[in-house]
């Protein structure tokens, strides 16, 4: 509950980054801490959330996903972009996996004029992010941080694994893929074992990881079902976080206030405070206090596709994601691999013949969409234009990746398990068909860009501060200026954890 | 999704109406499809049961022929949900039959549209049946208008 109307430190939004930094921030017993989060805190964690082997259910039944009806850049066709709208945002509704930048990605980020962003100067937070139960101690893995990792299946001692598994594995290997039993080494490449984060059966969302070690300190207060509506700007610093909770609006101020809100609602939430491209602002009516025109800019995801095949034997795996995957690399001079490819859980459908897709997922993206407002109403989602497979190069790329699945399951050595290619079909289009039916790995980034001051499409700086504000802070998916080789939380959790270095250095 | 083709078959336009109009040799021809119920001239009611890895479902819907001309069109509705998600899914479907010497070609066009969370994971999968279901529909339906050999 919150107690107070001051603090020195207010974050906005319970998610991955979010609850990490809270949680590092009221460490020190004199600093006053505020978490903001827009959806429920149900403690302890629900059924639901907790079960770690209910991965895809929470994102179907449960009542903590918000979805995103979002047109393809390929031919205006719908399809959904997800969020988690609960203490810990996506880490409680993701695939808890376990998956870092790589080297060439921060390399990238600190190449684009961002200092203090490199492998070697994040690898510290990546190590004491994590409590590795398999590699834990080494050069580049943590043993004592507060998210436990595992790998349930080591592709390096696969004799356990079900045949079609062992098949799969084989097949990918006999094509010249290494094993790469450790996906999180800076530049993995091959067959590699998916690290997850859960413990005992218990999903390891930042929740669980962060924020409920820190609950009891009277220096947190935490208030769920919070929605910020509006962040209120004087004469270049934030005054004020007004926010709505049971109906009554509240405001509340602080020396730092760290916009924790997701690649969709941080950009929201800046331009609902008259932070953004000026000419959509005035649009909506809403006035201008910082004309920052990458607010909601350089929106990046993942594109994922599956290959459906027909299953020629029987087989009912107790997994809905496969606890391997390859990291395959479309162009064999690629620093690492840039695909995840995933052997999927047959579909049965009564009447039909089994089908067993296998997914590519791309995990980079050329050419950016945008996040906008539709309204200055901060219940309304805000409206994404996707861009995804709409560069040449992406679409070169996830074609590649076709041909290396199809040559891959269509090998004399698979056909025990795998029949014709049933969607697409080789006599389609297969251009066509990745446009109009790719999905989401639901991986989005970057709508509030870190960047320095001269890129002008930059909304914070290597600080994590906003271009223009005295005291703001964006800490989330938003910030990354490219898209990392990776599932996103992990990366999340290191900016959540940057931050709290940041604050620390500032508020004492 | 859009799903598009034509078929040739060896049989008059009118036989072929014949079945497809017939809700239970039309139901017949559809695989997978279970519980059938015929509600009136027009409609049906029917379901079907799919299982991915350790999550399973049922899907339940109701088409309905909303326009006909003998033996040329049809336009028919589909509106169905799925038990897990309770996603939405809506077709609408134009069939058209014309002559083509002693031979009848059929051309399709179905729009599918799914609303709610069976959009997240399932777009994929419902391809890849619908695929399934269109390649058997036709196998079934040629195996009943056309005479043997």
């Amino acid at each position: 509950m919150q107690e107070r109307r001051s603090y020195d430190v207010i974050v906005i939004g319970g998610g991955s980054a979010g609850c990490a930094a809270a949680a590092r921030l009221s460490e020190d017993a004199d600093r006053q801490v505020l978490l903001l989060e827009a959806g429920p805190d149900p403690q302890p964690i629900p059924y639901e959330i907790a079960d770690g082997s209910r991965v895809a259910r929470v994102v179907l039944e449960s009542p903590y996903v918000v979805l995103y009806p979002t047109p393809r850049a390929g031919d205006g066709s719908t399809f959904y972009k997800v969020s988690g709208r609960v203490m810990g945002g996506g880490s409680s509704v993701n695939a808890m996996a376990v998956v870092r930048p790589t080297k060439h990605d921060l390399d990238t980020w600190a190449a684009l004029g961002n200092p203090g962003w490199s492998f070697d100067e994040c690898l510290p937070l990546l190590r004491r992010i994590e409590t590795d139960a398999d590699y834990g101690g080494n050069d580049i893995h943590g043993e004592d941080g507060p998210l436990y990792v595992y790998r349930a299946f080591r592709v390096d001692e696969e004799e356990s694994a079900d045949a079609p598994v062992r098949a799969f594995i084989a097949r990918a290997l006999g094509m010249g893929l290494p094993l790469c039993p450790d996906l999180n080494v800076p530049a993995p490449y091959g067959v590699c074992s998916s690290a997850y984060n859960v413990k005992d059966g218990v999903r390891q969302n930042t929740t669980v990881a962060y924020l409920d070690p820190a609950r009891g300190r009277p220096n947190l207060d935490v208030v769920p079902d919070a929605q910020v509506q509006t962040l209120s700007i004087a004469n270049g610093r934030v005054n004020g976080v007004v926010y709505k909770h049971a109906g009554e609006v509240s405001t509340v101020s602080a020396d730092v206030v760290v916009l924790s809100a997701g690649v969709y609602h941080s950009p929201q939430i800046l331009m609902l405070s008259g932070i953004g491209p000026a000419g959509d602002l005035e649009r909506l009516g809403i006035p201008v206090v910082n004309a920052l025109e990458g607010v909601g800019e350089n929106y990046q995801d993942h594109a994922t596709l599956e290959m459906t095949f027909e299953g020629n034997a029987d087989f009912n795996p107790d997994w809905v994601i496969p606890r391997f995957r390859l990291m395959y690399k479309s162009d064999p001079g690629l620093p690492h691999g840039n695909f995840h490819i995933f052997q999927r859980p047959p579909t049965v459908v009564e009447g039909l013949k089994p089908m067993w897709p296998v997914s590519a997922n791309l995990l980079e993206q050329r050419d950016p969409g945008r996040i906008r407002l539709v309204s200055a109403d901060p219940g309304d989602l805000p409206e994404i234009e996707d861009a995804m497979l709409k560069h040449p190069d992406d679409l070169a790329a996830m074609l590649n990746a076709m041909e290396f699945i199809y040559e891959l399951v269509q090998h004399e050595s698979m056909q025990e398990f795998y029949g014709p290619l049933i969607s697409p079909t080789r006599e389609e289009d297969w251009a066509e068909f990745a446009r109009s039916a790719h999905g989401s790995y639901h991986h989005g980034i970057g709508t509030c860009k870190m960047g320095p001051a001269s890129d002008p499409m930059a909304v914070v700086d290597s600080n994590l501060k906003v271009h223009g504000i005295d005291n703001l802070y964006v800490a989330d998916a938003s910030i990354m200026p490219t898209i990392p080789h990776a599932n996103t939380n992990v990366t999340c959790i290191m900016i959540g954890e940057r931050l709290s270095d940041i604050v620390k250095g500032l508020v004492g | 999704m859009k799903y598009q083709g034509k078929v040739s078959l060896q049989a008059t336009a009118e036989t072929v109406w014949d079945v497809v109009l017939d809700i239970e040799q039309f139901a017949d021809c559809m695989p997978g499809v279970q519980d059938l119920v015929k509600i009136d001239d027009r409609t049906f009611e029917g379901g079907m049961s799919a299982r991915v890895g350790p999550v399973a479902g049922d899907f339940r819907f109701t088409s309905q022929i909303v326009d006909a001309e003998a033996p040329v069109s049809l336009k028919a509705h589909v509106e169905g949900e799925d038990s897990l998600t309770k996603s939405t899914m809506t077709s609408d479907i134009t069939m058209t039959l014309s002559r083509d010497g002693t031979a009848t070609e059929l051309a399709y066009m179905a729009e599918v549209i799914i609303k709610g969370r069976l959009g997240i994971v399932g777009d994929m999968i419902l391809r890849a049946t619908g695929a399934q279901v269109i390649e058997e529909f036709f196998k079934r339906l040629r195996k009943k208008v056309e005479a043997p050999a």
